[in-house]
């Protein structure tokens, strides 16, 4: 019988991390949540007309983001031959609407404030698809909430906010670019 | 496009033949002909299925198990197999239901999918499980 040393687990997992590369699967999903907490921060901060009212902002943008990332990961699909892997941005669309109907029925506007949201979601993708890498980075917006939280009470308030959450929409819009380009490599 | 720049990992042997396989039933243990039939299988080792651990197809099975489902050229390319190969791997582990072969069209060009079916993921964690019982039990043996 042909037998798996323990360097050959590591390369299984080596084998993993090419295929998730491939997928795009960790930059992918830190730009478009970091292009949406930005476009937030600037809305919030900026904007006086609520086209949008702010309460909504979250579920909606999310369900937005998911399906983009769903579109992109289509369009991948064709043309590299990887699949959309084991929990799919359709399926982690489907549930969040799920979770948006379900909500709608109780009051929970509190959550839709918050970066509670994309926090959320971001760390279901990662334990889902057992991807640490977007696990680690997504504990960022949990903490720029938590920042947020400290500063003044349960919803950060007053000229501050726009700030603290700009910037970690920036930071991981960064760090999804450096993930990128470790992507390119290993792939 | 994709470049694919690093050598394929060594876990594949491009040239190594699928040799057909009968998986041993469930619960029962592979026990090699030498070991006495009164010594008792406890090693983990002896719990392998054979189907599963040989290299190509556990490679094959954890690129489906991170990507869901993958065509024919991408496996082909990121294990650096032969198209015969391949195929051979292929054909025992769906043998097994352990995948899904899908066959298509994306305008003309015929393209082939493999997918991961629930068994294949229950029985490469199975076989992770196992491994990390032997690493563990290696490790205990030497401290």
């Amino acid at each position: 019988m042909e037998s798996v040393s323990f360097d050959e687990r590591r390369e299984l997992d080596q084998l993993r991390d090419r295929v998730r590369a491939t997928r795009r699967a960790t930059s992918g999903p830190l730009l478009v949540f970091g292009v949406a907490i930005t476009v937030f921060a600037v809305y919030d901060g900026t904007v006086s007309y609520a086209f949008v009212p702010l309460p909504l902002y979250w579920p909606l943008c999310t369900l937005v983001a998911l399906l983009a990332l769903t579109g992109m990961d289509r369009m991948r699909r064709g043309r590299t031959g990887v699949g959309a892997g084991p929990f799919s941005y359709g399926k982690a669309a489907v549930l969040l609407a799920a979770v948006v109907l379900a909500g709608s029925t109780v009051w929970f506007f509190p959550f839709t404030k918050l970066l509670l949201w994309p926090a959320t979601v971001l760390t279901v993708l990662a334990v889902r698809q057992g991807n640490r890498p977007l696990a680690v980075r997504s504990g960022i917006i949990g903490t720029v909430m938590i920042a947020g939280w400290a500063f003044d009470g349960p919803v950060p308030g007053g000229w501050l906010h726009p700030f603290v959450m700009g910037a970690g929409g920036v930071a991981l819009i960064v760090l999804g670019l450096v993930w990128r380009g470790r992507e390119r490599t290993i792939a | 496009m994709i470049e694919h720049t690093q050598r394929p990992p060594s876990l594949v042997e491009p040239g190594a033949p699928a040799a057909p396989l009968r998986r041993p039933e469930s619960g029962a243990l592979a026990v090699p002909e030498s070991l006495p039939a009164s010594e008792p299988a406890s090693h983990p080792a002896l719990e392998l299925d054979e189907l599963v651990h040989q290299k190509t197809r556990l490679a094959l099975l954890a690129v489906l198990d991170e990507a869901g489902r993958a065509d024919f050229p991408y496996l082909k390319r990121l294990l650096g197999l032969t198209d015969g190969n391949l195929g051979r791997h292929l054909e025992t582990l769906a043998g097994q239901s352990l995948i899904a072969i899908e066959k298509g069209h994306e305008g003309r060009r015929p393209r082939t999918w493999a997918a991961i079916s629930p068994a294949g993921r229950a029985a490469l964690a199975a076989e992770m499980d196992l491994l990390a019982a032997i690493v563990e039990r290696f490790r205990n043996a030497r401290n």
